[in-house]
């Protein structure tokens, strides 16, 4: 497979048409002055490839041209590719006209309408270079996403325009512009084929199988934990099996069998009996109701008793009183005889102003204290009859109590036995359930072995595609095509006489750079002085890189476009036109240098293509021969006639 | 003074609970009590002051307590010893007054005492002092014991003014 450049045209805004057509297999040389649109032919090809910018300057061009068209030749096909124009200050058009087996461009813009999109574009051209699927997977933790190669990547090793192949610090196309240059790095493995075509595929099913292997890994880790913890928790069910009455106290087992037979009988089925009571607490109510009215009852006996205490006391004190006046008054009784006249004092016979009482007065007085006295005494006994007929009942009222006090005690315990039954059933059946669990899980555990020979089995698989997989393999694959790469560096270097080109030089993957390796330590092209070697090695790495292209037959297109390589002898705007390529140094090196080009093909040929457009026009007859385009004197892309 | 006036009553118009407690054939037998030991003791009729006395040391209890059990008592070192009960004597004398006099003169009227001016001294008709009341108490019996001793204590003392004054009395 080669995929080179047939021709490109430009079409007018008036359908006209202009072509600039290249050898296959050989060097195109497109010489001519400043601003005749030789740089444009890279940029149109770039843009026809499905680049998503239009990068063709400003000027003639943008104003002047409605289509840009390329034809590739896929060994022999045709293969039309023709984008619309975006205008001036436009960025890109969606516009393309993609056509496969074409002899030539369509003499007018008629047929061109749009058929396909710029990715549509991207993924057929991936498809005709024979791109196959294929991914490269970031290291874990990169933030990038996959990134499968494509024909937008292939197309870096094609292109240098005038700008790059000059650079110090850029190799390759668009390597200064963001993400590309890890595009680049990610996907040169596949384009120098350290990566095999089934590379994608063998991933795809290792990542597959290695997903499956955890699954299973996982399951199988848990099963053997659940065997290892098995044992443990059965001896613990078992000690609570019996702690709830669920099995005897004396039961024991030595294995987990035997433990497992146990569980079995402590988990099978029963029925719980318990006392069906009637409601227990109703009866406390009852009780304690009955309790209430017996202790209201004793405090209205008491306050009687009380009563009537108090009655007792004051008839007592009464008595003492009474008795106290009935001693005094007795002293009447010491007088032995009635005395008269008690009206006049018996010493004056004067009458006495306050008669001192007679005897008999005193006499009656103290009958009268006497009739009451024993008043009282009548009284007395009737109250201690009542103080002791209340307290016998409040005796038996107390003896009542402390019986309703012992029942209401009874039922209280009584309840916290029958409550504490009730809990051990609860318990009884809630370790029932565990141990019923257990069992039931503990039974598929046996299961485990048919778990583990899927685990070998899945593991080998995996083993087998990493095998097939290799990073390490393909990172050696690399390393020797790269190897090769410098190798062939090398020798153009040598060819065309560069600074440093006696070293071993080698293409950088990481830095995306030449290295030459001294002795004193490795030196990076940006390190590496003069524009003359810049671009020189520029040459040499897209021509070693493409020798190995071309001989792995990688799926990268088969030309490589230089804009301007002499200009580190011939700035642009120092346009010499035609020399002779031996008069001086600079001279010299443009001839080595296209010399090389040309060798390169012809010892290619047919399989490599390389167009270069260049101001210098060397005097030499193989110069001549590779000229297809020479733009001069009025000549050039865009005809005067279109600028009207 | 309030109490005084209860005694210008006529004995039975009197509340009842102090007509008894004060009646003239107590207060008249506690009096006899008194004379009778005093000329056992002294051998004499007894002073007239030393009647007075009688009711208010011995029927108000806690004076009664304060006097000494034995008559041969040292007056002086006593009325020292109980001068807090002293010092309501006075006034106690001074309202109890009616109802000794009314008890004298009870006494004098069935004639079982008789005033002379050498003092008190027993009648015609003495009181039969050692006959025993159809009634009796703890309290009043002490009260006779206490009115006997005071009797044969005032017997021992040789001047009635030097009692009077020790006593803190102005009959």
């Amino acid at each position: 497979m080669t995929l080179q450049i047939r021709a490109i045209a430009i079409y007018s805004h008036d359908g006209e048409r202009r072509d600039v057509r290249f050898n296959l297999g050989a060097l195109n040389i497109v010489t001519g002055a400043s601003k005749t649109g030789k740089s444009a032919l890279l940029d149109i090809v770039d843009y026809c490839w499905g680049r998503s910018e239009c990068t063709i300057a400003e000027g003639e061009i943008r104003r002047g041209v409605s289509w840009f068209a390329v034809i590739f030749d896929n060994d022999g096909e045709g293969i039309l590719v023709a984008r619309r124009n975006p205008g001036p200050a436009g960025k890109a058009s969606d516009e393309i006209y993609f056509e496969r087996n074409v002899e030539d461009f369509p003499e007018t813009t008629v047929p061109l309408v749009k058929n396909s999109t710029a990715d549509g574009l991207r993924q057929r051209l991936s498809a005709i270079l024979g791109v196959a699927e294929n991914v490269h997977i970031p290291e874990p933790g990169a933030t990038r996403r996959p990134l499968d190669a494509s024909a937008s990547q292939a197309i870096f090793f094609c292109l240098q325009n005038q700008d790059e192949i000059a650079s110090r610090r850029l190799l390759f196309h668009r390597q200064g512009e963001e993400r590309i240059p890890q595009a680049i790095k990610d996907t040169l493995p596949y384009f120098v084929g350290a990566m095999g075509e089934d590379h994608f595929l063998k991933q795809k099913r290792y990542e597959d199988a290695r997903r499956r292997l955890r699954a299973l890994e996982r399951s199988y880790a848990d099963a053997l934990a659940l065997t290892d913890e098995a044992s443990g928790t059965a001896r613990n069910l078992l000690k609570e099996a019996k702690r709830v009455g669920l099995l005897d106290l004396d039961a024991s087992a030595d294995s987990l069998e035997g433990l497992r037979a146990l569980l079995g009988h402590a988990a099978r089925p029963r029925s719980l009996e318990y006392a069906k009571t009637d409601d227990p607490a109703a009866d406390l109510t009852d009780l304690e109701e009955r309790r209430r009215r017996i202790r209201i009852e004793l405090q209205e006996l008491r306050d009687d008793i009380k009563d009537l205490q108090r009655l007792t006391r004051e008839a007592s004190e009464f008595e003492t009183e009474a008795r106290e006046q009935q001693a005094r008054l007795a002293s009447i009784e010491l007088v032995a005889h009635d005395a008269t006249g008690h009206e006049t004092c018996p010493l004056c016979d004067s009458h006495l102003a306050i008669a001192v009482p007679a005897v008999d007065e005193i006499r009656k007085s103290l009958g009268r204290l006497d009739r009451q006295l024993s008043t009282v005494r009548r009284d007395n006994p009737r109250l201690q009859g009542q103080i002791a007929e209340l307290e016998m009942k409040r005796t038996s009222r107390e003896v009542d109590l402390q019986i309703v006090q012992g029942d209401i005690s009874a039922r209280i315990a009584d309840n916290e036995r029958l409550r504490i039954e009730q809990d051990q059933f609860t318990e009884q059946a809630r370790v029932a359930g565990r141990v019923g669990y257990y069992l039931e899980n503990a039974r598929t555990l046996s299961d485990g072995e048919g778990l583990r020979l899927q685990v070998a089995r899945v593991r080998a698989e995996v083993g087998e595609l990493e095998a097939a997989l290799d990073q390490e393999a393909m990172e050696e694959r690399l390393t020797t095509a790269l190897g090769l790469v410098g190798r062939d560096i090398t020798d153009y270097a040598g060819r065309l006489e560069l600074e440093h080109g006696e070293n071993s030089l080698r293409l950088d993957r990481k830095n995306l750079t030449v290295v030459a390796d001294t002795i004193n330590g490795p030196l990076f092209l940006y390190q590496i002085g003069s524009g003359e070697n810049w671009v020189g090695y520029h040459v040499a790495a897209h021509l070693a890189l493409h020798k190995l292209f071309r001989t792995l037959n990688r799926p990268v297109p088969a030309f490589v476009m230089l804009d301007q390589p002499s200009q580190a002898h011939y700035p642009k705007e120092k346009d010499v036109g035609e020399i002779s390529g031996a008069e001086d140094e600079d001279q010299l090196a443009v001839a080595r240098l296209y010399r090389l080009l040309l060798d390169y093909c012809v010892s290619m040929a047919p399989s490599m293509q390389i167009i270069v457009a260049d101001h210098v026009d060397l005097l030499q007859e193989w110069f001549r021969e590779s000229t297809v385009e020479r733009w001069r004197d009025g000549i050039k892309l865009v005809p005067m006639t279109w600028l009207r | 003074m309030p109490g005084q006036t209860r005694y210008e009553a006529l004995w039975r118009d009197r509340p009842q609970e102090e007509a008894a407690h004060f009646n003239p054939a107590f207060c008249g037998e506690l009096l006899a009590r008194t004379i009778k030991e005093f000329r056992k003791q002294a051998g004499r009729t007894m002073p007239l002051v030393y009647a007075f006395l009688v009711a208010p040391l011995v029927l108000h209890p806690n004076a009664r307590r304060a006097l000494p059990g034995r008559a041969n008592t040292a007056f002086a070192s006593w009325a020292g010893d109980n001068a807090d009960m002293l010092s309501t004597l006075a006034d106690r004398t001074l309202r109890l007054r009616p109802v000794t006099r009314e008890a004298l003169l009870f006494l004098v009227q069935i004639g079982a005492a008789e005033i002379s001016e050498d003092g008190l001294g027993i009648g015609n008709h003495p009181l039969k002092l050692s006959g025993k009341p159809s009634a009796s108490t703890d309290e009043v019996d002490e009260m006779r014991r206490a009115s006997g001793m005071l009797g044969r204590w005032f017997g021992n003392q040789a001047d009635p003014a030097a009692v009077l004054q020790a006593m803190g009395v102005r009959v």
